[in-house]
């Protein structure tokens, strides 16, 4: 009889707490339809097997790599009605397994005018559960595939109210969730095999590598701030009733407040600044190589159509890397302008000629150069640039950097573009090209066969002849930028898929935040009644932890050992 | 014994056509089986969890010969009403060849790991008694003693005696440390025929090092282990001199239980308790190896090349059995230091164990090496303890078994604190290279570091500090925790005498370091059974693992299976979620050590929801569903449960103004404001008065959530519920504090409303993790091969390859949880073994345990029958019969 009795006052329990807000609003308790082992009853409840599906909706981008005219996001689990009546609020939802076109507004803003709609004439797929890929309700937008569109209706999905919890989908959790439910036979799990390493773990390297793996460092950054917070918070829990330490409780929680204070600051800060280069970080990566003053900002320039850097005559004047992200014929590429390379094996065949410059390189030049070999290495494609430079004489030569050349010669894909070819005349720039090649390009592995591009900035800045179709040949680059792409033998990741993972990263870090959020509202809690709960506090800080830990990937081995490693490290504890 | 046992399964065929014949003269339709064989134990009386009460009994029955023998167990209840058919049952001896028929049917149930099974239940219909065992006069432990080097205590009240039982041991356990005691312990109330063998009657139940059990975490395991009806929770009420619990002034889910001990008392207790438990025996002698035998040709091998057959005694003898659980501590290939000095042994004064090393690694086990201390021991009559701090027990001394209201003792001891200082440290300093134990490379501790290294390493430290312990009521030793050490003895006792207090204290032993072999427990599995080797268990410190606590904890864990192996029953396992020692096997099985490995609570990602306060709601069904959990416990337990549910319901459905709130001695803080409400539960709270907030209703589980209202406050409080034993309730004011009616007529005795607090506290936070803990025991449903080919999985990168073999994890819960494996690699992994699936058969490659056809007669046994029909079919049977 206790069993019953039991599960009765469990079922009246269960419906008390149906609508209350849960402390922790990561994780969600779906009260109505699933039953999970319930400690406080102390008889433990197993589900059968149907039932282990969380009850969280989740969502991403699903349509395949390369840009494409439409984009797939699909939604699956219970809440997937919820997140269509969030997007189209008036309209009945389309005929089960049949295609409707709604247009997706805002959720919450609807109707009030054209203003919030995210997207017009998207299709709309409602597939009931439980035949489905993944076995549970499934709804699949169908979008038009700019990547502002896209952008908008996965964080328009976000927005939708349910009362289960919808957020974007972990790697491979479709997979798995299909496969949880058997809607996975064997073939279709063997094709989905590279679709899912490109859904996953290359994704997420890529995100976080970012340029040159700051985002990464930042990430770690963070993470190793944060451990040290939490031992800090543990040895109090495990070692401060039986072992002596110098600092009080007291002492020892201010710390970690700090600590954690300082997190919560840089994360405010980083998602300033990653509103800003979000576009930036995703994409084919370019790098613009060449000896100073060859032209590289102008071409960028020219290439991205705005002023992007500061352009001079100074030799020397980009001195850290300028990005710049654009669509070049659907590919998104970040161009990265750098710093000119000068190096002792710079060869300027007319350096005594007076071009401009400082004769001796500077701490922060040289950091600049470093930073452009860095970026070099970083890049799918590296365009290296030389130019026409006039002599003292009168005659003309090709002004090139040795080292860039080498650079590009070991890079995926690599242009060499000769630049100012407005100062010469069309035939002896073509003597000049044949030397270049022959006597430069032919003794440098890897690009001797290789066809410089001319250009001319100067001729795309004020086209001489109106007739002109392509003044200057930055037509011509672009179009063969364009063709490079295609040729690069693996794409980096899709632009969009990059958004479904920049999307996961920033739920995650609004996660993270949260859970730092409660652990400074309770941290600071003092009143008659008494100080903070240090254990929750620093199982707000776990949470915490483990958000910043999924951001960059580092599975669920858990950091309970890193975290001991700082206590024993900072306290003397033990007998 | 062969003669006998030959007898036996001749007998078995026989009723078996019987069966067949009666089977095809029935005109409706009937299952019904006919048993022939040896009763395993006297039947027992047991309490469905309607309260009806049952008799269960075990009948083994033999089928094949010479090495094909096998023995299948029949569990059979029956029903039958108190009275003389019932005292006939109850008397009978074990060793009885029987006839039993029984009522069969199968039921469906899910177990522990959340599996649907099948289970075969028997409901005897007719028993008769065809020989009763040859019983020759009782020998009593001690005279057979030399020739054999094997002694065979037993001082049961049943008839049989173990020597004169010619069936081989079911369960072998090496050595009798904390892990040992509890493994045997488990085995036996899992119904295997157990033996402990050690080489000393003395040695049972030892403290080598501190005389405390307990603390942060650590008392939390000692409270699991009672909760699955262990004996260390029950053994150390009863020897304890000094109870308290840490972190008391922090929240109750890191609560410590800790308790200081009598090292003889719990010594003495504990060779009670061994020596009378039922099923077990306690066998002298010294095990030089054990026996394996190829295990090739078992289809349920999960990787296993070898299995058990048996134990060699260093008198050469051979036990035969098919499980053997070693828990030889630090014996194995053992080495004390002292300064420079070197020698083999296990602890001081005693043999370490060489020829078991040997084998393990000729098993293809991984040994590595770690080490350890202890402090040295000083006379108490030498310490100057009026200068010294005292600090007191906890009044009351709160038990630690959840069978106790209280301790054994009365007056409880009191510990001293101690500080080294500057002239301290500098001796050591001075004497650094006077000792060999810190100067090798073999990893020890970073927790529990000697003095040595507590001087190098935190060299700015002016004090370190020091408990002055002692070891009993009787007993002139005191152990100075916090001063562990291993230089030459005559540093030593400088060293203590340059500490306050001990200016002229004596030193009894000096302390000293232990290096010692153990076993990479990555070649484990969750049962705690090798994976290499099917039926050899390793349990506590041969796995890395420091403290009685972590010890014990392995050891009924590993019991338990190697009991229900024993009995062909499937293995069990506890998830991360159930508790701590959930969490220290899993870390231990999946991470390996590579240092000592301590329970903290900062291991636990559930440490809100499972607490010291919460170890039976969590633990003990699951105990009872594995066959270890006593009907006393049980009845306990189910009674606890009750009335906390009660009170919870109670305070759920009391909604009052704080004014009333405060009569019934719960003030509740007018000063409160809204915001001030922890976890408000909206909806229900709010009363007509919600403009007013002075007069705003709040349900009792409100009120507790409140800041400022403690667990005391509802221990004290009059509850509704005490009115109708105290009459004038009503009429006191609440000016004083009201004090709760007598326990004899309260419903709700004071640990059963501060347990109540805690939960209701808790509660929200409990929900929260329970989300967690459902999805790990999802992915711990998804079983990988043991013997899983990772270098043949496709897209696996080649690190995690490396890892995931060397692991080699069980579960894909345990797989995530390996250092190194990306979410993509798991994907990757569920992929293959899916695959594996369907090219070899549905199941086919997991150990198939809940279906094992006994080739016998044509009769399928399902195997894993225990407990869970008491609770399920004889719940609906007794309804069925209450109609």
């Amino acid at each position: 009889m206790l069993r019953y009795a039991l599960k009765r006052v469990l079922n009246q329990r269960t419906r008390e707490f149906k609508g209350a807000p849960t402390l922790f609003q990561t994780q969600t308790w779906s009260y109505s339809r699933r039953r999970i082992h319930d400690f406080t009853s102390g008889l433990p409840r197993f589900d059968d097997a149907a039932s282990l599906i969380s009850s969280d909706t989740i969502y991403a981008l699903s349509s395949g790599s390369g840009r494409a005219g439409i984009a797939v996001i699909r939604i699956s689990g219970p809440g997937c009605l919820d997140v269509y009546q969030g997007l189209c609020p008036s309209k009945t939802p389309p005929k089960p397994r049949y295609a409707g076109v709604r247009t997706l507004f805002e959720p919450g803003l609807a109707d009030q005018s054209g203003a919030n709609i995210v997207d017009s004439d998207a299709l709309v797929l409602y597939f009931p559960g439980p035949k489905t890929v993944t076995g549970e309700d499934v709804l699949e937008l169908h979008v038009h595939g700019g990547s502002a569109t896209v952008k908008a209706v996965l964080s328009a999905v976000r927005k939708c109210s349910s009362p289960g919890k919808i957020r974007y989908a972990e790697p491979g959790e479709f997979t798995k969730r299909s496969f949880l439910n058997g809607r996975l036979d064997l073939a279709q799990i063997e094709s989905l095999g590279d679709t899912l390493s490109a859904e996953t773990e290359h994704q997420r390297r890529a995100a976080v590598r970012g340029n040159s793996g700051i985002l990464g460092k930042t990430y770690d950054g963070w993470r190793e701030q944060l451990l040290l917070a939490r031992g800090e918070i543990e040895a109090l829990i495990d070692f401060s009733e039986d072992q002596h330490f110098d600092e009080s409780p007291t002492e020892l929680l201010t710390n970690v407040t700090r600590l954690a204070e300082g997190i919560i600051r840089s994360i405010g800060l980083h998602k300033l600044g990653s509103q800003r280069s979000e576009l930036l970080r995703n994409g084919i990566r370019i790098a613009l190589l060449g000896p100073p003053n060859a032209g590289k900002s102008s071409l960028m320039n020219q290439i991205v159509g705005r002023e992007a850097s500061i352009v001079s005559a100074e030799a020397g004047t980009t001195r850290d890397i300028v990005e710049a992200s654009l669509d070049i014929r659907g590919y998104l590429c970040s161009f990265a302008d750098t710093a000119g390379i000068r190096t002792k094996m710079s060869e300027f065949l007319g350096h005594h000629d007076g071009i401009a410059g400082p004769s001796t390189i500077g701490a922060i030049e040289q950091e600049g150069i470093r930073r452009a070999r860095q970026k070099a290495l970083d890049s799918d494609v590296i365009i290296v640039l030389a130019s026409v430079e006039a002599r003292e004489s009168g005659s003309h030569q090709i002004s090139y950097d040795v080292e860039t050349l080498q650079l590009a010669a070991g890079a995926q894909q690599c242009l060499v573009v000769v630049n100012k070819t407005d100062v010469v005349s069309p035939e002896s720039l073509k003597l000049l090209i044949r030397d270049f090649k022959s006597s430069v390009l032919a003794d440098i592995d890897g690009l001797g066969g290789l066809e410089p591009l001319t250009i001319s900035c100067k001729a795309a800045v004020s086209p001489t002849a109106a007739g002109l179709t392509d003044a200057g040949g930055i037509h011509e680059l672009t179009e063969i930028l364009a063709e490079s792409f295609s040729n690069l033998t693996s794409l980096p990741d899709d632009m969009q898929h990059l958004l479904g993972v920049t999307e996961r990263q920033n739920q995650l870090l609004a996660e993270c935040e949260r859970h730092l959020d409660d652990f400074m509202a309770e941290a600071r809690k003092s009143d008659p009644y008494g100080g903070p709960d240090i254990v929750l506090a620093a199982e707000y800080l776990r949470l915490a932890g483990l958000r910043l830990a999924s951001i960059t990937g580092r599975g669920e081995s858990g950091d309970v050992e890193e975290v001991l490693g700082v206590i024993f490290e900072k306290f003397c504890v033990g007998k | 014994m062969s003669a006998f046992l030959r007898t036996a399964s001749r007998a078995v065929a026989r009723p078996a056509t019987a069966a067949r014949t009666f089977s095809t003269t029935a005109s409706r339709p009937v299952a019904r089986i006919t048993i022939v064989g040896n009763l395993a134990d006297t039947p027992e009386v047991r309490a469905s969890s309607t309260g009806r009460e049952y008799l269960r009994y075990a009948v083994a029955s033999n089928s094949g010969h010479g090495e094909h023998r096998k023995t299948s167990w029949f569990n059979v209840s029956c029903f039958v009403d108190e009275g003389p058919r019932r005292d006939f049952y109850l008397s009978l001896q074990k060793g009885s060849l029987l006839m039993v028929e029984a009522d069969v049917s199968m039921s469906n149930y899910v177990d522990g790991e959340g599996k649907p099974r099948q289970g075969l239940n028997l409901a005897q219909r007719a028993l008769e008694v065809l020989k009763r065992p040859y019983n020759p006069p009782a020998a009593e432990g001690g005279e057979a003693e030399g020739q054999h080097h094997k002694v065979i205590i037993n001082r049961r009240r049943t008839f049989a005696t173990v020597s004169s039982d010619p069936r081989p041991f079911d369960v072998i356990v090496i050595g009798g440390g904390h892990a040992g005691s509890e493994a045997c312990a488990a085995a036996a109330r899992a119904g295997a025929r157990t033996a402990l063998i050690t080489p000393e009657i003395d040695n049972l139940g030892v403290c080598s090092c501190n005389p405390s059990f307990g603390g942060i975490g650590k008392g939390t395991i000692v409270r699991e282990i009672d909760a699955l009806d262990g004996l260390a929770g029950r053994v150390i009420d009863k020897a304890g001199v000094h109870f308290k619990i840490l972190n008391q002034a922090k929240g109750a889910a890191v609560w410590g239980p800790r308790a200081q001990i009598d090292r003889d008392l719990y010594k003495k207790h504990m060779r009670e308790e061994l020596q009378t438990y039922p099923n077990l025996s306690v066998v002298l002698g010294r095990v030089s190896d054990i026996v394996i035998a190829d295990n090739h040709d078992d289809p349920n091998a999960d990787g296993a090349k070898n299995k058990i057959t048996g134990v060699r005694l260093e008198s050469g003898e051979v036990l035969p059995t098919t499980q053997v659980i070693i828990t030889t501590g630090t014996f194995l290939g053992g080495e004390i230091h002292i300064g420079m000095e070197v020698y083999p042994s296990g602890r001081m004064g005693e043999q370490a164990t060489f020829g078991l090393s040997k084998s393990l690694r000729e098993a293809g086990f991984q040994l590595g090496r770690l080490k350890t201390g202890t402090p040295p021991r000083i006379a108490r009559d030498s310490i100057n303890w009026s200068i010294l701090e005292p600090q007191p027990g906890d009044v009351p001394p709160a038990p630690f078994s959840y069978l106790n209201d209280t301790v054994a003792t009365t007056e409880q001891l009191l510990c001293y604190l101690t500080f080294t200082n500057k002239a301290t440290h500098d001796i050591v300093r001075a004497n650094l290279d006077k000792t060999i134990h810190i100067r090798e490379s073999v990893k020890g501790p970073r927790y529990c570091p000697s003095l040595e290294s507590k001087v190098v390493r935190f060299g700015d430290r002016e004090r370190h500090i020091v408990w002055l312990e002692p070891e009993g009521f009787d007993n002139n030793i005191v152990y100075p925790n916090g001063l562990s050490m291993t230089m030459p003895p005559e540093v030593q006792e400088q060293v203590l005498r340059s500490i306050n207090g001990l200016e002229k204290s004596v030193m009894l032993q000096p302390g000293y370091g232990v290096e010692y072999d153990y076993v990479d427990p990555r070649n484990l599995r969750r049962t705690l059974e090798t994976k290499p080797i099917r039926g050899l268990f390793l349990a506590g410190q041969i796995n890395g693992t420091t403290g009685y606590e972590e010890a014990a904890g392995q050891g009924i864990v590993a019991g338990i299976n190697a009991g229900r192996a024993a009995q062909g029953l499937a293995p069990v396992t506890l998830s991360r979620s159930d508790g701590y020692i959930g969490i220290m096997i899993d870390d231990l099985v999946t991470k390996g050590v590579t240092e000592p490995y301590r329970m903290f609570t900062s291991r636990s990602e559930f440490r809100l929801s499972a607490r010291s306060d919460n170890a039976d709601t969590r633990l003990t069904p699951h105990g009872r569903l594995w066959g270890v959990v006593s009907d006393a416990r049980w009845a306990r337990f189910r009674d606890d449960a009750q009335r906390m549910a009660d009170l919870k319901r109670l305070l759920r459905d009391t909604l009052l103004t704080p004014d009333q709130w405060s009569d019934m001695g719960i003030p509740v803080p007018t000063a409160i404001t809204e915001a001030g409400d922890i976890n408000e539960t909206g909806g229900t709270g709010t009363g007509t008065d919600t403009n007013n907030k002075r007069y705003r209703k709040r349900t009792g589980h409100e009120v507790l959530r409140l800041r400022g209202i403690s667990a005391d406050h509802l221990v004290h409080a009059r509850l509704p519920t005490d009115t109708t034993t105290t009459t004038t309730t009503h009429t006191t004011t609440a000016t004083a504090t009201p004090t709760p009616p007598p326990s004899s007529t309260n419903p709700f005795p004071p640990h059963i409303r501060s347990r109540v607090a805690v939960d209701v506290v808790y509660e929200p936070y409990v929900r929260a993790q329970a989300a967690e803990a459902a999805r790990l025991r999802r992915d711990e449903a998804l079983r990988l091969p043991l013997d899983l080919d990772y270098a043949s999985v496709k897209g696996l990168a080649l690190a995690e390859q490396d890892v995931l073999a060397r692991t080699r994890p069980e579960t894909l819960a345990q797989a995530r949880r390996v250092e190194g494996v990306t979410p993509a690699g798991l994907v990757k992994l569920l992929e293959s073994v899916r695959r594996g699936e369907m090219g070899g058969g549905r199941g086919g490659r997991g150990r198939k345990v809940a279906e094992v056809v006994v080739q016998g007669e044509g009769v399928v046994e399902g195997l894993d029958v225990a407990g869970a029909e008491d609770l399920e079919t004889l719940d609906a049977k007794s309804r069925a019969e209450g109609m």
